[in-house]
């Protein structure tokens, strides 16, 4: 037997990204720049900025060159790994997207571990004893979490948490004069609820559902028979067997890592990637708009192909090969 | 009453709700009265404090020491003015007020913005799912049913947009389209984008039912006496089809509310002073306010209400809920 998953899996998987990925960019760059006013719109508002100096600018940045010249130029330049400057700040933007990654991949590391904490333990529970209270309970909870926005949970629990009992900070990720470990860690506990109560939600009820269908079985009832105790052939047997597709799941929206979590983000005034996003959206800043859409459709793919493999190692029946 | 049929009469509910609320909110949603800035919600009453009780209820005007002003049903609106307005389920004559939800900041009537909002939420969510089944069905029944490249390029195309980082595009091309657009147009713009996002999986489930629908023995007899291929595809695979359209519009319809409330909720959506819940739920950003003022909470109530209701149709519908990825609208 050889592995689960293969080479040229990977590389196929790999291949059929790259084109992909260039139509990404074709239809990015084409919507972007379909909007009226074109990148220097926020000049044009501006009275200190004279038209002469509009038309330097213009052709000092090639906007006066036909689109398809512009696409190649940022293409190529773009795959060089020059990503160019920000237009708000003039830094360039690759040193403003690695400055704002580590506070992204704190918050969705955390919540992504404390979601899965969570549902591994309620999943399994709820359909071990299915109809139960517990099970019905938790059917209730995670349905508000599936059904309510991110945001709408970011305000109830900065209400009740920050505003109400005084207990944790409403916003940021330090103190201003503070930032020892107690501060970080108070910051990050709200917007963390909000992530991982919305992620664990939608896993619970995944988990709950693959694992119901899996204890129905005849290979549970056969172990059942040979009389292994209950606990084995639930964590053992069952669990091991209802897993795959959770783990694929749960690899999809890791890709949170990468893009940022705008709107948990914003609400929270987290400074990770997706408040850079929704602040350069605010400014119109194409070069940081077009990195952050280009890196998220790329997180995008990058993670449905390492939910496929990750699927196949937890359960060797699914081809990856 | 099964359950579907109780949970669509929910949702069914709500939306006559929304869509009266031309009649059934008691002022227009732009009103500012400007003497009345975050007023509570407006008590009701039946007994009086000299503990009579009157048979047509009736609010006071300023405090309960004033005189009393009956509640009109489907009477004309009277502004402060005099002028005499549309008519409205409840009315009551000035200077006394009906604010059955209080009024925010600028005085204008929670409960009448409450309507008019559901109405753009909803409505956005109905016709951006409508949309997206359309473009859905007609591309996953042409790919099934034809096979071949025409498969091959819808399938291609599908890939395409399921690797799109949607909301982070949405945002974009709301952001790039001028902020002053009239709300029709802005409407029309966020329902048309969303409803272009999200064609590809309803179409790939579509494709599939109508590729295991082909192979059917009726659908080979009716082939082998001679059937067309328009009608073997009308008669015979569209229905099928049609039973998978139904439980991705409970999918697809809540999402795409929540789609319309969080691009709303960033500014993005139809601009003020046409109410969203997305905007309403925005001001209460500014907690300060909402603290001392649990009527602004309104909008989120409501939310929670709607969204359970669609998620419990959603459930009925398919029995075992089907997740899709979170990571897309957090």
């Amino acid at each position: 037997m050889g592995h689960p998953v293969s080479a040229r899996f990977l590389v196929r998987r790999f291949a059929q990204a790259v084109p992909l990925l260039f139509v990404v960019s074709v239809v990015v760059f084409l919507l972007i720049h379909a909007a009226p006013g074109g990148p220097l719109a926020i000049y044009l508002a501006n009275p200190n900025v004279r038209p002469a100096d509009l038309e330097r600018l213009r052709r000092a940045l090639g906007l006066d060159r036909p689109l398809w010249q512009q696409y190649w130029a940022w293409l190529w330049a773009f795959v060089r790994g020059d990503w160019g400057y920000s237009f708000s700040d003039g830094r360039p933007v690759v040193v403003r997207i690695v400055e704002r990654l580590p506070a992204t991949i704190e918050l969705v590391a955390v919540s992504l571990a404390c979601a899965l904490a969570l549902t591994m333990p309620v999943g399994v529970a709820a359909a071990v004893r299915r109809g139960g209270w517990f099970d019905r309970a938790a059917m209730i909870a995670s349905m508000a979490g599936v059904a309510l926005p991110a945001f709408w949970f970011g305000l109830l629990l900065q209400m009740i948490f920050a505003i109400g009992l005084g207990w944790l900070p409403s916003s940021g990720r330090a103190a201003p004069a503070g930032g020892d470990l107690v501060d970080r860690l108070q910051h990050l506990v709200l917007p963390t609820a909000v992530l991982a109560i919305v992620l664990a939600s939608g896993w619970s009820r995944y988990l709950r559902g693959s694992m119901i269908e899996t204890l129905s079985q005849p290979f549970v009832a056969a172990a059942r028979a040979r009389g292994v105790p209950e606990r084995r052939v639930v964590l053992r047997h069952a669990l091991r067997n209802a897993l795959g597709p959770l783990v694929a799941l749960v690899t999809v929206d890791a890709a949170l890592l990468v893009s940022g979590a705008v709107v948990t983000e914003s609400v929270f005034a987290w400074p990770g990637l997706g408040s850079l996003f929704t602040e350069a959206l605010a400014r119109r800043d194409y070069t940081v708009l077009m990195a952050m859409l280009m890196l998220s459709a790329a997180a995008v793919v990058a993670f449905n192909i390492a939910a496929d493999v990750a699927h196949a190692i937890v359960d060797p029946r699914v081809p990856a090969s | 009453m099964t359950p579907t049929i109780r949970t669509a009469m929910g949702v069914g509910a709500v939306y006559a709700i929304v869509l009266g609320a031309a009649l059934l909110s008691p002022y227009d949603p732009a009103t500012q009265h400007r003497d009345r800035p975050l007023a509570p919600p407006t008590r009701v009453h039946v007994v009086d404090r000299d503990g009579r009780v009157h048979l047509r209820p009736f609010v006071y005007a300023d405090d309960e020491s004033g005189p009393t002003y009956p509640v009109r049903f489907f009477a004309h609106e009277v502004d402060e003015d005099g002028s005499i307005g549309s008519r409205r389920l409840l009315a009551v004559d000035p200077p006394a007020h009906i604010f059955l939800a209080g009024t925010d900041e600028l005085g204008r009537d929670q409960f009448s913005r409450l309507l008019y909002g559901g109405r753009i939420s909803l409505g956005a969510g109905v016709l951006a799912g409508a949309l997206a089944l359309t473009i859905g069905l007609l591309l996953g029944c042409v790919a099934g049913f034809f096979g071949g490249w025409i498969d091959a390029a819808v399938m291609a195309a599908s890939d395409l947009f399921m690797a799109l980082p949607w909301l982070y595009l949405l945002l974009a091309i709301r952001a790039a389209l001028p902020l002053d657009v009239s709300p029709g147009r802005a409407l029309a713009s966020v329902v048309i984008v969303i409803g272009i996002a999200g064609w590809a999986r309803p179409a790939r489930l579509i494709r599939s039912v109508v590729l295991s629908a082909r192979t059917r023995d009726y659908v080979t007899a009716a082939a082998a006496s001679g059937a067309s291929r328009a009608r073997l595809m009308l008669a015979h695979v569209l229905p099928e089809a049609f039973s998978v359209a139904l439980t991705q519009a409970s999918i697809l319809v809540p999402q795409y509310t929540l789609a319309e409330i969080t691009l709303s909720f960033f500014g993005l959506g139809v601009g003020e002073p046409t109410p969203s819940w997305g905007t309403m739920i925005n001001a209460m950003l500014r907690q300060e306010l909402s603290a001392a003022h649990w009527w602004l909470a309104a909008p989120a109530a409501a939310l929670v209400v709607v969204s359970l209701l669609y998620h419990a149709a959603a459930d009925a519908l398919h029995q075992r809920s089907q997740v899709l990825p979170a990571g897309a609208w957090r």
